[in-house]
């Protein structure tokens, strides 16, 4: 994956968008009613002189921002807005949980005991009026419980991305630019930390250390970065023999200046959406581990724990709504993130203009 | 050293499956297993064949202390009294002579006792089917029980449970490397053995029918011992019935008939079936249907579980071939008594009316999982108080009264709880996460509001924080007991005595060393047996169950399925299983 934008300047840099959609919806979006209102509008460097359109509000180009192409691009993916919906509605339903609890008055730590959450065997009670997803394993209520592990995972999945950003971005950054034994330390760094296996050290750790939600946040963060270094460095590697850093370096800029007020810009694009495809994936792993028993630790909910404790009643065909709900909220929240993402990035990649 | 067994008894089963403890329901009064078949309608011949998931711990005598390694030792290896083979539950604990021709005879104050060897007892061949010359053959002599004994001592043979057996006079002597042999042994001729203990022990008997007692041939066990980690372990000698003809690892044991065991000299084992082919590493859930289906006759540590308890139950014909009987366990949550603010007396019994052991006892599995808990020996064992006669913190349905446990909290100086961090260590393998929440939720509603709650994978929740009394663990929800004899000195000695507060590998969880209890304990240890003995272990139950450091909460089932081809499956409490020397099966020819 790579994306190259020069801020403003529309040049294309990097590797050449390899993924087959890239052309589709160019081609869809080309193909739409006005062609040569496309195609006068979207040619900014070589284009020749407009032929003349039919709305056109003088003589000249219709100038576009970078930020209107790419937001009338991305409404004309479907997928994509439906991406969006899912993710807005997950968040909506994550900021809600503590509302619905309230409303409900069932504090989602509360037990109903004594033949209510619980049958005799100790199996969980299925759904009723009341509680419309049933109950867990320990008698609680179970439509409370999934609102949180919503919370839960979008909190872990958002702040280990963001971790795993300033980290990687920072890192790639200064290896791309400063190359030399910088680069060589720093990329035989992040490839030493790509060769750990991510599971037996986060399930090792877990059982010397506990599991915990900043547990959870480190091992996603710790093994997360290094994919991000690698892209931005390669980026940046690019980006540093354009004119424009040139010229900054010419009129005397700083390092740093040069970094975060040249560099880092033009990195914004590919950082958004690798930010957004790995949200699911951070998602995926924060209930893996919880899966595993390693990850978050009762009476916190993760869906990940949950499905955990549900296979063991749905291996005999009970409690059906103890591994239904969770993992269907799990479902979408990744599908979600994954349409929005390859959405963020058709419409960011410039190719898609041609 | 119970602890272990325990372990084994659950640990197996947690990895694998929801519910923990092997459990089932009896009714009360209910004391003899489900079959007890007439000898003579029981075929002989044929291979009995065991599902298992895990293997045993030892094959050595000295070292096994697996419920599941007993379970094999009952057919390999005699003691010289051991347990009769009968259905009833009181008559199980009556000793029986099995290598020796009495059950023992002691002095006057039981500080000296004195076995005779019976004639016509010899060494079988040693694991693998090998005939060792000067041994396979050879009659057992007194110095082959004398040797077990001591190399119980020695490091290289590690063994498991030494605290029974070091009061032996010279045990000290022996272990510190200053004498050759344990004086205390005395063998004047090759039948008789003659042990001088360093204090009265009316419960000997009882530790001379545990597998580490078996005969153990000196000349030939001593070249393995020798070494650094003996590997008598792969070569054992038999003397039951039974020889280990296979022993794959995790795999397969295969038990063969020795013939040179005389069935005459046997009173116990009658050994119907030829061989036994005892599969190892099978999933529970697999084993369980293996079993139900016919294609093995015992599940030894597989057992139906949670739902799968429930459809068995819930099915005529495999609900008949279910035996659901107390293992003679305790589980409980315990406090440390040096842990403010449960050096409190109030505090500890304000807990033990908050906690509901009703909700525990669902999260089991209900109430087939065995009786809910009233106080600390379990039934089966003397000592025991019916939750009918005792009961000190009962409410209805054992749920708990926080209301009282409030009162209680305020009378122990502690009005608005208790906001001080305590440390809470459960277990993670379900359903011990669910026994934490349940016990935690209870004490955040008595007022406990700074709580530190940790789940380590199980069992680390005993090696790395309940034998440790510099952890400071405040409080402990997945401990649990088991009897290693019927006598509650197996109970109450190593985990309410004072004295037995150790650095490392402690037992006495709570740390509670209460002159009254200490006192309790050691009168009963040296009452003789019989009715006053029971009467000044139940005293002690009292007062231990009473000083609340322990919130005993179930008295657990063991649960076991056979399929239709096992005949006479009679349970044995001493190894909570099926005493397959007395059992046949259909397939024998």
């Amino acid at each position: 994956m790579a994306w190259g934008l020069y801020g403003d300047t529309t040049a294309v840099v990097g590797s050449p968008c390899s993924e087959s959609r890239c052309g589709t919806l160019a081609g869809e979006f080309i193909g739409e009613k006005d062609l040569t209102q496309s195609s006068m509008e979207f040619q900014p460097l070589g284009g020749g002189p407009p032929s003349g359109g039919e709305e056109g509000e003088g003589p000249g180009v219709v100038a576009r921002t970078p930020r209107q192409i790419f937001w009338a691009k991305f409404k004309q993916d479907k997928l994509a807005t439906m991406g969006a919906v899912l993710v807005l509605l997950m968040i909506l339903l994550a900021i809600s949980a503590g509302l619905f609890e309230k409303i409900r008055d069932i504090p989602y730590d509360h037990q109903f005991r004594a033949g209510v959450g619980l049958n005799e065997f100790g199996s969980p009670s299925p759904p009723d009026a009341t509680h419309w997803f049933g109950f867990d394993d320990l008698g609680r209520d179970l439509f409370v419980r999934v609102l949180y592990g919503a919370r839960t995972s979008l909190k872990i999945a958002i702040i280990a991305t963001g971790f795993e950003l300033a980290i990687g971005v920072f890192i790639g950054m200064l290896a791309g630019y400063r190359r030399g034994w910088v680069d060589t330390l720093l990329s035989r760094l992040t490839d030493l930390i790509l060769s750990i296996p991510f599971l037996l050290l986060a399930i090792s750790l877990s059982v010397v250390r506990g599991g915990s939600e900043g547990m959870v946040i480190f091992l996603i963060t710790f093994f997360g970065w290094p994919y991000i270094a690698r892209i931005v460095r390669g980026q940046t590697l690019s980006l540093r023999e354009a004119q424009f850093i040139e010229a900054a370096h010419s009129i005397g800029a700083s390092t740093r200046w040069i970094m975060f007020r040249e560099i880092l810009p033009n990195l914004v694009a590919p950082i958004i959406v690798y930010a957004t495809l790995i949200i699911p994936t951070n998602i995926v792993a924060e209930s893996a581990l919880s899966f595993l028993g390693v990850g978050i630790q009762e009476p916190q909910a993760s869906w990940g724990k949950m499905i955990a404790s549900a296979t063991q009643y749905v291996t005999y065909g009970a409690a059906w709504w103890y591994m239904f709900y969770p993992g269907l909220l799990l479902f979408l929240t990744v599908l979600g993130f994954n349409l929005l993402g390859d959405g963020l990035r058709d419409a960011l990649d410039p190719r898609t203009r041609e | 050293m119970s602890k272990k067994r325990f372990i084994r008894l659950f640990a197996v089963l947690l990895a694998l499956s929801l519910f923990a403890a092997a459990c089932g329901g009896s009714d009360d009064g209910d004391t003899t297993s489900p079959k007890d078949v007439p000898a003579g309608e029981i075929p002989v011949g044929g291979t009995l064949r065991i599902a298992g998931a895990s293997d045993v711990d030892f094959m050595d005598p000295a070292s096994m202390y697996y419920t599941l390694s007993w379970t094999l030792a009952r057919g390999v290896f005699r003691t010289l009294v051991t347990y009769p083979a009968v259905a009833d539950f009181e008559e199980q604990n009556v000793l029986v002579p099995d290598l020796a021709t009495d059950v023992g005879t002691p002095n006057e104050d039981s500080s000296e006792w004195t076995f005779t060897l019976k004639d016509g007892i010899k060494f079988g061949p040693a694991l693998g089917n090998e005939a060792v010359p000067g041994v396979t053959g050879e009659p057992i002599t007194s110095a082959d029980i004398k040797y077990a004994l001591e190399r119980v001592f020695i490091p290289s043979v590690g063994g498991g449970y030494p605290f029974y057996y070091d009061i032996m006079e010279g045990t000290d002597a022996f272990v510190a490397g200053d004498a050759d042999e344990i004086t205390g042994i005395e063998t004047p001729d090759d039948k008789t053995i003659i042990f001088h203990l360093t204090e009265p022990a009316g419960d000997w008997p009882f530790r001379m029918a545990m597998p580490a007692s078996a005969p153990v041939p000196a000349d030939y066990a001593a070249g393995f011992d020798a070494e650094k980690d003996s590997d008598y372990d792969s070569h054992v000698v038999a003397s039951g019935p039974y020889y280990v003809a296979e022993w794959a690892p995790e795999e397969q044991i295969t038990l063969e008939r020795n013939e040179e065991w005389d069935p005459d000299t046997d009173d116990v084992r009658e050994a119907y079936v030829d061989v036994v082919d005892w599969k190892l590493g099978f999933d529970n859930d697999v084993g369980v249907q293996k079993v139900q289906g016919g294609d093995y006759e015992i599940g030894l540590d597989v057992s139906p579980q949670g739902p799968a308890l429930e459809q068995t139950l819930a099915d005529p014909e495999l609900s008949k071939r279910l035996i659901n009987e107390p293992s003679l366990c305790t589980r409980y949550v315990f406090l440390n008594t040096t842990v403010e603010p449960f050096d409190s007396l109030e505090v500890r019994q304000a807990v033990n009316w908050a906690i509901d052991r009703a909700n525990l006892k669902t999260l089991q599995g209900g109430p087939i999982t065995g009786d809910i808990a009233s106080s600390i020996i379990p039934p089966g064992m003397g000592g025991y108080l019916s939750t009918d006669e005792y009961n000190p913190f009962g409410t209805d349905g054992m749920a708990g009264d926080l209301d009282k446990a409030k009162e209680l909290m305020a009378a122990g100086g502690y009005p608005d709880g208790y906001d001080g961090e305590l440390l809470f260590v459960g277990a993670s393998d379900p359903p011990h996460d669910k026994y934490a929440e349940s016990v935690r939720a209870d004490l955040e509603a008595l007022g406990f509001s700074n709580l530190n709650v940790k789940t380590p994978a199980f069992p680390n929740q005993y090696t790395q924080f309940y034998g440790i009394p510099d952890k400071n663990v405040a409080i402990g929800t997945s401990a649990g007991w088991c009897k290693d004899y019927n006598d509650a000195f197996t109970f109450l000695d190593p985990l309410f005595s004072g004295d037995n507060i150790l650095e490392s590998g402690n037992q006495n969880y709570a740390e509670i060393d209460d002159p009254a209890v200490n006192e309790a304990i050691a009168t009963a240890t040296k009452t003789p047996f019989g009715d006053e003995r029971v009467a000044a272990w139940e005293e002690a139950n009292r007062l231990a169950t009473e000083s609340g450091a322990w919130v005993p909460w179930t008295w657990d089932n063991e649960t076991i399925i056979y399929s239709e081809n096992l005949v006479n499956p009679i349970y044995n409490t001493f190894f909570s299983h099926i005493d397959w020397v007395v059992a046949g099966v259909t397939t024998a020819e």
